[in-house]
């Protein structure tokens, strides 16, 4: 029996986080959410994540901001860039950073799906 | 070939009244075309063609009155049938329905109008900033605006015009307006600035969930949808090599957008219409 993956999403959106919630709780995730870096940080420290969706454009601390803290405190936590703002310098700059994948919004399921089978490869 | 932009291009043309748009669109969104108007706009029949089948033809009896003439097979007549009729055709239809066009009328605009080559709407909007003296900023503003009717017809489902009529909102009338800046090799902010009847249709229909008034959620849904948007423009922006950064979001009530090289363009929809502001500088203080 597969592992049921505890996934973190990070996003100021309220609506995007609930979307997403239903989405991977739909996929057989547990979630827990953050709506900023910092929170993220914490969240990561405390709930010990399988995974991590993160957003770049937030208040207090930024997506790229919390991709570095975290890659320091947490070096093999997958972390999925999941933002509006995926222009080929971004994604070039957080993949540089470690991160596994960079999905721009507007996500679609199967987006989604694949991210998740890449956090589980990585978990597993 | 421009699809999904008729209403547009008819305005443009002068075809259409200003004051006429949004009545029409709502209309539109609730009418289906019907095959007469699918065989003219999909070059298989003429003008000529249709009105010699009957007089007020539609629906199965059209076809089955074409066939009889030879003027459709059966292999059109499934073609009409298995049909979804786009946004295009269904203003079509509304336009005739109203007795704004005859069958004729509607071939030739047709014809001019797949021959258009410009996108209408950057041609509305380069038109409107050039007039109120932006002429540096015009290509910019009618790129993103495409770019903003384009996702708004997709996440909103609704027909589209960006109509040519001044803009007057009331400072005092109950309304929200997001905006977002966008900072690097371009400084530019684009916001949405509807009254709340409006604003928060637009919320339930990015969002699919039932919102019953503009809450923090209703307002979360439009800087998302602002978000996203503005986050397609810097991936395009980005193949010209300009690269910009989002500042987040911000929200104000009951406000007029006042920013310096700004323009505030009248956006009609199936259910109201809004304001999509673009300037050089902020317009929503906090």
């Amino acid at each position: 029996m597969e592992k049921k993956l505890k996934i973190l999403i990070t996003d100021d959106s309220q609506l995007l986080r609930k979307k997403l919630r239903a989405e991977l709780e739909g996929l057989g995730c547990e979630v827990i959410e953050a709506e900023n870096g910092k929170e993220a940080v914490m969240k990561d420290l405390q709930e010990k994540p399988d995974g991590i969706f993160l957003d770049i454009v937030m208040p207090e601390v930024g997506g790229i901001e919390a991709l570095q803290v975290i890659r320091e405190v947490n070096p093999e936590i997958p972390v999925i860039m999941l933002s509006s703002a995926g222009t080929p310098q971004k994604l070039m700059e957080t993949l540089k950073m470690g991160a596994l994948d960079f999905i721009q919004k507007p996500y679609t399921s199967e987006q989604i799906k694949k991210a998740l089978a890449a956090i589980r490869k990585k978990v597993e | 070939m421009n699809n999904g932009y008729f209403a547009q291009y008819l305005l443009n043309e002068g075809q259409i009244e200003q004051e006429n748009v949004l009545g029409l669109l709502k209309k539109s969104a609730e009418c289906k075309a019907d095959f007469p108007i699918a065989a003219l706009r999909k070059g298989l029949l003429s003008a000529e063609q249709i009105a010699s089948v009957s007089e007020n033809p539609s629906g199965e009896e059209f076809l089955r009155n074409a066939g009889k003439n030879g003027l459709l097979n059966a292999v059109q007549m499934d073609e009409l049938r298995s049909l979804v009729p786009d946004e295009d055709l269904n203003f079509a239809q509304v336009l005739y329905d109203e007795k704004a066009v005859t069958l004729e009328k509607l071939e030739s605009l047709f014809s001019a109008y797949d021959k258009y080559g410009e996108s209408p709407v950057r041609e509305i909007v380069r038109n409107r900033a050039v007039a109120v003296g932006l002429d540096a900023e015009a290509d910019r503003y009618s790129s993103f605006a495409e770019l903003f009717v384009h996702s708004f017809k997709r996440f909103m489902d609704t027909p589209v015009v960006v109509n040519s009529k001044e803009v007057l909102v009331e400072a005092a009338s109950l309304s929200h307006m997001v905006s977002q800046k966008l900072i690097g090799g371009v400084t530019m902010v684009t916001g949405i600035q509807a009254e709340n009847g409006v604003f928060l249709e637009m919320a339930r229909r990015y969002s699919h969930e039932d919102i019953k008034e503009v809450d923090a959620l209703a307002v979360d849904c439009l800087c998302e949808f602002l978000n996203v948007v503005n986050g397609l423009f810097a991936v395009d922006i980005s193949s010209e090599n300009v690269e910009v950064d989002l500042d987040m979001p911000r929200v104000q009530e009951n406000s007029v957008p006042e920013a310096n090289f700004q323009i505030v363009l009248a956006i009609d929809t199936s259910f109201g219409e809004f304001s999509l502001v673009m300037a050089g500088d902020e317009f929503v203080l906090r």
